[in-house]
């Protein structure tokens, strides 16, 4: 038979599940500058959730409630079945992380949170090591250089591993690749989306560039003026140009490019889906040729 | 985070349309000047309550939120707690409890709560003054009066310049602090500040980053203003115009008879 510990049975009853779980959630909305009104949301476990809206539709609001980061005056929220969150379970990279960097080194400001969990010692240093790495920053040649000296791309990476040091389940990402420039924000989701794969995290993200939610969500939140008026699978979401329409956005090149060649239904315009898609007409027409 | 916000919303600024949102800055900031010289001359009791009726009459006038007041008072709050307490502890007399080498003294409690009350109705003075005048408005204010200075050669445009940014830049340091707390918040810091020993630890991250942050916007803003053709004071001709009014003149004839007449009761029936 086999032995399972009681940690891991759980890890894979809720593999599939819920990583958080928003119900009527109402952030204090003084100093918010977009109020997001009762929230009902599932964000899926193991997978890639992707929000996306117009500026100003309360993407930042969302994600900061997720992570726990603003007091809902009311409303519950659940992170895996708990009410609280475990230290160290849900990590949050804000906007313009680069600005957030303190300490003297590269290695210091990426352990900072580890050491708050509780980590010390060689534990503390592989930790710094492995989110470095993930990142693609070499902890030999970055590890003793002061973070301010860096590049704006390099600084995005030392801030992202700061969290990612502390092996989030949850991670929340606000807008990582604002700012950067196309090729770097690409190889930047793509260590963000090995990591992810490689520890089974569970991702959630906001993101302006649609091409790129294409290509790596699986699940897509939208959000216009303060409401969520879309939430399900990429696919279904992203092919929905009326929805998208409505929230002032423009469905990403393969959901046009799907419509434009005639397709019916939800359409499948994630990378994979879509080829699949393509080749199962192109086999319908030569099999009505 | 709650407690940053809260502290810091002293001295904002509340739009509206009152008599006294109307007046020239620059009679405002001399009235305010005056009542501040003369909370400091006189000597007692019944003059500060003199003054405070007449300070709640301007509250009234300008329809501010009581709120305000308490905000004004409340980042202060542990100096006047302080001095309030060094005051009755220290001034000899009549002691009407001991602790070992201190006593409070009656003489102590009443100095004490004299200068706290002075000091709280000189920080509605200027909350007053502020929630009154836009910033803007203000500065050009302050560059008025300073004028005299210039012929010391103080560059008062320059210095009235730095104020308006000052004050301009607080609410986006405001904003950029709260992403900060959060941000350190989302690293597993706490920032309750519960613990006096663990400030300093807890507010590092939060003064490095909004530092270096502070410094890169001046930058862009100095680049900014050179691109735009700014050159100083030099010849400079202005958007808003400051012109005093009938309103002005009667408003500050107003104020200086009150002051006047509080003086007089206030020096006169002082009990020092």
């Amino acid at each position: 038979m086999l032995n399972i510990g009681d940690s891991a049975m759980q890890d894979v009853e809720q593999e599939g599940g819920c990583a958080a779980r928003l119900r009527g959630l109402n952030p204090r909305t003084s100093l918010e500058r977009h109020a997001l009104r009762d929230v009902d949301l599932d964000v899926p476990a193991g997978v890639v959730t992707a929000v996306i809206g117009p500026t100003a539709s309360g993407k930042t609001t969302l994600l900061q409630l997720v992570a726990g980061l603003l007091p809902p005056t009311r409303g519950d929220l659940t992170i895996w079945d708990r009410k609280e969150a475990r230290p160290g379970q849900v990590g949050m990279v804000m906007q313009r992380a680069e600005m957030q960097l303190f300490c003297a080194t590269v290695r210091e400001d990426v352990a900072v949170a580890p050491r708050l969990a509780g980590l010390d010692g060689r534990a503390l240093e592989m930790r710094v090591e492995d989110a470095l790495l993930a990142v693609g920053l070499d902890p030999e040649a970055f590890g003793d250089r002061s973070p301010h000296a860096l590049s704006l791309g390099e600084q995005r990476r030392v801030a992202l591993a700061g969290i990612l040091s502390l092996e989030p389940r949850l991670l929340v990402l606000d807008e990582p690749g604002a700012g950067l420039d196309p090729l770097m924000r690409r190889r930047l989701m793509e260590r963000l989306l090995a990591w992810r794969e490689e520890g089974g995290h569970t991702l959630l993200y906001a993101s302006h560039d649609m091409e790129e939610v294409a290509r790596v969500a699986d699940h897509v939140v939208l959000l216009a003026g303060g409401r969520i008026v879309g939430c399900g699978p990429a696919a279904a979401i992203l092919g929905d140009e009326a929805a998208l329409a409505g929230a002032g956005m423009r469905p990403p090149l393969a959901a046009r490019v799907a419509a434009g060649i005639g397709g019916r239904g939800p359409l499948p315009v994630t990378g994979p889906g879509l080829a699949a898609w393509l080749k199962a007409r192109d086999v319908g027409r030569e099999g009505r040729a | 985070m709650k407690v940053a916000f809260a502290t810091f919303s002293a001295g904002q600024f509340l739009p509206g349309e009152s008599a006294l949102h109307r007046l020239d800055p620059r009679t405002k900031l001399l009235a305010g000047l005056c009542f501040a010289v003369c909370l400091f001359l006189v000597k007692g009791w019944l003059g500060l309550v003199v003054l405070g009726c007449g300070l709640g009459a301007a509250y009234l006038l300008a329809a501010a939120p009581l709120a305000y007041l308490w905000r004004s008072l409340r980042p202060l709050l542990l100096l006047l707690a302080i001095m309030f307490v060094m005051q009755a502890v220290t001034l000899p007399g009549r002691a009407l409890a001991s602790w070992g080498p201190f006593s409070i003294t009656a003489e102590g409690l009443a100095r004490g709560g004299f200068l706290t009350a002075r000091l709280a109705l000189l920080l509605f003075s200027s909350t007053l003054l502020t929630l009154s005048t836009a910033p803007v408005a203000l500065t050009d204010g302050v560059e008025w009066l300073l004028r005299p200075l210039r012929r010391l050669g103080l560059p008062t445009h320059e210095v009235a310049l730095m104020m308006t940014i000052a004050l301009r830049f607080i609410p986006t340091l405001l904003r950029q602090l709260d992403d900060l707390i959060k941000a350190q918040r989302a690293r597993g810091a706490d920032l309750r500040m519960r613990d006096p020993l663990k400030l300093g630890q807890a507010i590092l991250p939060l003064v490095v980053p909004l530092f270096v942050l502070s410094f890169r916007r001046a930058e862009d803003l100095a680049v900014a203003m050179t691109s735009r053709c700014y050159r100083g004071g030099e010849g400079r001709t202005r958007y808003r115009e400051m012109r005093f009014a009938i309103g002005d003149s009667l408003a500050g004839s107003m104020v200086l008879a009150f002051l006047a007449a509080a003086l007089t009761v206030g020096r006169l029936w002082g009990p020092e």
